[in-house]
């Protein structure tokens, strides 16, 4: 197993999360440390509940770890406030939720400008010129006035990696990004993804689909809240599958 | 223009329904507001203005006997008298037609109308009257329906003679013909003659002092009484006026404080539902409020997208409610100022009243939407996503299981859900119990107070065992009065008091010479007619000397006690000493109302040396209905006319009855307009409250659906939760009403009205108000549980 030689874009040290159920506490992740590197394509695998998901909101600042460090693009990401993280993920991190998350009351178009709004990037020309071109480069060009509800879940995913990318932020994280979308769908997905990937970002994705994770040049797999597995397949992501 | 707006927008537009019922809730409190502080503004203000206009005296003195210019003019040169103007004023008798009764009013006549100094009196259509013609008092020409050109008839001496209009006046002090039905006209000198009052004569004055303070106009008043005892004339009435202050303020002033603390508590109401809605918008957004977090927005950014929507609600209210308070503000001030003879006929906006509706639509609104917008706004990420999800966290609390139980027990399962959706939002249906609980407590205690006032009233007719009063304008021989006024059919007895404008000393000094002063009033020995509510010490008793009975004002005033020695300054009948026996409350005292002092009648002829005689009538009758009595009144008023003895006035027990009944509706109807617009704003908040609870359970009515729920069982659904909500708040309202309405009443009564009420709680409008309760929130739940039974099993499932 070998990873590139370049600076850690995320850096996770022993991370515990345990959560109070009742009167019981539930260990979700028992002391994970990894890290990835700029330019990584990382796939996290592994069955439900077993603490995937609550691994990728400590990396994007989402939840907290009970102990343990997180250290994303260089900040501490379990030390910052609400307010520093919010401005922190619009700068650096792009999201993209498995159920899209794209707010109904605005266009496509508008979703896509709502984190340059928000973190006040660009001119508002450059936002909308941006926007446009970002939905060009994700097949939206023409629905890029429509309302969510008004395309397809593919389309709808479509829109929101280019969300993702609205700020140009170095690290793109995908929750599940496939597991609304049929099959051929998700392929189209998987090949934004590597596109991103491709033009430098670091992206780390949570999946199911042992297809897509395939091809992905590195796995980590996480068990029972442990990492299991961290398997460089030696391909980058942008040479191409 | 940044994207967020188009969400704050969507959120306007998209909930039409909602916004529309924030801003019907804003606007109904943000209209109290300047309705009410708008009539304030504008009607105290111009009420003084148009007193300060006119030049009032600070002084007005009605003499016992006539005096020529020449005296007139040696007042004006006593010590701090900066002018007096002399004039008549005197009785009338007048009817429209000539099979009409003959009513009473008064003449005012001026030598010269074009050279007045005090109290102007204004030519408003026509000319001044001439001899051989009238003026009338513009509000008399109002009442009588009468213009120039139309005639009344006076009775002059033994004789009836029609007198053409000639002219239209407005005086500024005459009392509202809705209050008190005494019309006024005026007359040249050579018209007053026909009325016995002689040409360059006069029996009043009206005087200024200079510097004004009220101390030194009763200390320069002192000395004109002694000036005109000194030469035996008798003053029968002493009035000071402040000279910038118009004198119906007392009425209104009290009385629009208390409306605009109820319009402050209407808008609190009607904030309420921007709080409640808010937290719903909030709790209904709480996933996007985490994606927006989620690609960068902070607490401030998501803060500032809901505030600007409250904003909007605002600014929408605003324009809706400005300029209906505006007009209403306007409308009530021009008809109370109408009442008091000012004119006010260009419409303007009270300046104070727009910036208050300003700060009470836009900066109120943010205030009570701050919290739930910062609560919401602050949320982290995880917790938006986790607790999206709604109302799970019902059944927790040992409240939520006794409910629970309580539906199982009493209702079918479907319609107990409705009983627990109840208590599933607590804070939310806290609020909108607040709202239709002060609704509620308002209504129940405006409708004590209408009672209280009520029962005080017919707890005062009760004492009096009369059907009658006048006012003979002079001491008339007692036997003769009676042997007149016997004569007439129905008539069962008569008591002849003596009364006389009375100064109170103790210590030497004047303690109560202010309003229209106190009298002091002889009561026949063993008087059955009448008995005041004693506070303290005893009623006169037959075989009392030198006792005296004063009210409790006058003896907390002046510093007196039963038992205490006092002195009473009779003016031209001199000083007199007389012991305090006992202390009265008159209740509704202030206002057109004198402080009576009561005294045995014999030792009051005793002290003044004059013996068997009075000024004011009592006549009981034997039938008691308002049609005889007013029928023996119009007889007695003839008889007494036509034998020499002058009426001034002559009221019935019906007639002052229905004078304080109009007075007291008025004020009554204007605090049951504010607990209905509270009601009003009640509803929208419960219309509201549901309206949010059925999108949020938009997934539940779905699966109801899908387990085959009828639209009419989700319709019984969300009517019995609005329905039993308001029940539940008509439960605790009228407890807590019972709580508060007597204290209330009490506070009320004293600052309104100056009178201590007998408290009477309105147990009829307990059962008024839960119809009214019922009707509300069936209205208000009728229209979120028809918008449940459209939703379909698809939509319902399909929304997140």
């Amino acid at each position: 197993m070998s990873v590139p030689s370049t600076a850690p874009v995320v850096e996770i040290r022993d991370v515990v999360k345990s959560f109070a159920v009742g009167s019981n506490t539930i260990t979700i992740l028992k002391g994970v440390s990894f890290k990835v590197n700029a330019g990584e394509f990382v796939s996290i695998v592994g069955p439900s509940g077993n603490g995937k998901s609550t691994l990728l909101n400590m990396i994007t600042g989402i939840d907290r770890p009970t102990s343990g460090e997180i250290i994303v693009t260089g900040k501490p990401v379990h030390k910052m406030s609400e307010d520093a993280l919010a401005a922190w993920r619009g700068e650096q991190v792009g999201i993209i939720f498995q159920f899209f998350q794209m707010l109904p009351a605005l266009s496509l178009l508008q979703n896509v400008i709502l984190p340059m709004d928000l973190g006040s990037r660009y001119s508002p020309k450059e936002r909308r010129e941006r926007a446009a071109h970002l939905l060009d480069m994700v097949g939206l060009g023409d629905q890029a006035h429509k309302l969510p509800a008004m395309v397809s879940g593919g389309q709808q995913q479509r829109a929101a990696i280019a969300r993702a990318l609205a700020n140009d932020p170095p690290l793109i994280i995908a929750d599940e990004p496939t597991g609304n979308l049929d099959s051929r769908t998700s392929h189209d997905v998987f090949d934004l993804f590597t596109n991103v990937v491709s033009q430098g970002k670091t992206m780390i994705m949570v999946t199911h689909d042992k297809e897509l994770a395939r091809r992905v040049p590195r796995v980590v797999e996480i068990l029972d809240g442990k990492i299991t597995r961290d398997e460089f397949i030696g391909r980058p992501s942008w040479a191409g599958y | 223009m940044s994207v967020i707006w188009t969400k704050v927008w969507f959120d306007l537009w998209h909930g039409k329904a909602r916004t529309a019922l924030v801003v019907l809730s804003i606007a109904a409190g943000v209209f109290a507001i300047g309705a009410m502080f708008g009539m304030a503004d504008q009607l105290l203000s111009t009420m003084d203005a148009a007193h300060q206009a006119v030049v009032p005296a600070h002084i007005k003195i009605a003499l016992d006997t006539f005096i020529d210019r020449d005296a007139a003019r040696v007042v004006a040169h006593i010590p701090g008298v900066e002018n007096a103007q002399p004039y008549n004023q005197t009785a009338v008798r007048y009817k429209l037609r000539p099979e009409d009764p003959w009513r009473q009013g008064i003449v005012l006549v001026l030598d010269d109308y074009d050279d007045q100094t005090y109290e102007m009196i204004q030519l408003k259509e026509g000319r001044w009257p001439l001899r051989g013609d009238i003026g009338i008092e513009r509000l008399a020409a109002q009442a009588l329906q009468v213009g120039i050109g139309d005639s009344i008839i006076f009775k002059i001496g033994n004789t009836e003679r029609a007198l053409p209009i000639a002219g239209k006046i407005r005086h500024p002090f005459v009392p509202p013909p809705a209050f008190l039905d005494l019309l006024f006209f005026f007359m040249d000198t050579e018209g007053g003659e026909r009325l016995d009052l002689p040409n360059g004569r006069f029996n009043a004055l009206l005087i200024r002092v200079t510097p004004y303070s009220e101390d030194y106009a009763k200390e320069v008043a002192a000395r004109i009484k002694d000036h005109f005892a000194k030469q035996e004339i008798g003053v029968v009435s002493t009035q000071y006026q402040d000279p910038a202050k118009h004198w119906g303020r007392m009425f209104m002033e009290a009385f629009t404080v208390v409306l605009q603390v109820l319009a402050v508590v209407s808008l609190f109401m009607s904030v309420i539902l921007v709080y409640n809605t808010l937290s719903a918008l909030i709790t209904q957004q709480t996933n996007q409020i985490g994606i927006l977090k989620a690609i960068g927005g902070n607490t401030l950014a998501i803060a500032r997208i809901y505030l600007s929507t409250v904003f909007i609600y605002g600014i929408l209210a605003l324009a809706l409610a400005a300029p209906l308070g505006a007009l209403l503000a306007f409308g009530i001030t021009q008809s109370f100022l109408n009442l008091f003879n000012i004119d006010y006929d260009a419409f303007r906006v009270s300046e104070t009243a727009l910036g208050l509706q300003v700060f009470a639509a836009l900066a109120v609104p943010l205030v009570a939407a701050a919290l739930p917008v910062f609560q919401g706004a602050r949320i982290t990420v995880r917790q938006a996503i986790a607790s999206y999800g709604l109302g799970g966290d019902f059944g927790s609390s040992r409240l939520d299981r006794w409910v629970e139980r309580l539906g199982a027990r009493l209702l079918p399962a479907h319609y107990a859900t409705a009983l627990g959706n109840l208590f599933r939002r607590k804070g939310r249906l806290a609020l909108t119990l607040l709202v239709l609980i002060t609704a509620g407590t308002m209504f129940l205690m405006v409708q004590s107070l209408s009672s209280s006032i009520d029962a005080t009233l017919a707890s005062i007719f009760a004492q009096h065992r009369y059907d009658i009063v006048s006012d003979l304008g002079g001491q008339y021989r007692v036997d003769r009065v009676s042997e007149i006024a016997t004569q007439v059919d129905g008539v069962e007895k008569i008591e002849l008091r003596f009364s006389h404008a009375a100064t109170l000393l103790v210590g030497g000094a004047r303690t109560k010479e202010a309003g229209i002063g106190s009298s002091v009033m002889g009561i026949p020995a063993g008087s059955d007619f009448f008995q005041p509510f004693l506070v303290t010490g005893r009623w006169l008793q037959p075989g009392d000397a030198r006792a005296a009975v004063i009210t409790k004002d006058v003896a907390k005033k002046s510093k007196v006690k039963v038992g205490d020695a006092i002195t009473l300054d009779l003016n031209e009948l001199g000083e007199t000493e007389w012991q305090v026996v006992g202390i009265y409350d008159p209740v509704f005292a202030g206002g057109f109302n004198p402080d009576v002092i009561y005294v045995p009648q014999e030792a009051l002829f005793e002290a003044t040396n004059k013996y068997f005689r009075g000024a004011t009538l009592y006549v009981r009758t034997r039938p008691h209905d308002d049609a005889s009595v007013s029928a023996i009144n119009t007889q007695l008023k003839e008889l007494l006319e036509a034998r020499g003895v002058r009426v001034v006035i002559s009221q019935t027990e019906g007639e002052t009855k229905k004078t304080n009944a109009f007075q007291f509706g008025i004020i009554v109807s204007f605090l049951l307009a504010l607990a209905v617009i509270v009601a009003l704003v009640g509803g929208i908040a419960l219309m509201g409250a549901l309206s949010i609870s059925v999108v949020e359970r938009t997934k539940e009515i779905g699966v109801l659906r899908a387990v085959g729920a009828r639209s009419r069982t989700i319709l019984g659904m969300f009517v019995l939760e609005g329905v039993l909500q308001g029940v539940l708040s008509w439960l605790i309202a009228v407890p807590l009403s019972l709580l508060v309405a007597q204290p209330m009443a009490s506070v009320l009564g004293n600052v309104m009205f100056n009178a201590d009420l007998t408290f009477q709680y309105n147990w009829s409008a307990v059962g008024v108000w839960l119809v009214t309760i019922l009707i509300i929130s069936t209205l208000a739940s009728a229209l979120p549980a028809r918008g449940a039974t459209m939703i379909s099993v698809r939509d319902s499932l399909a929304y997140a």
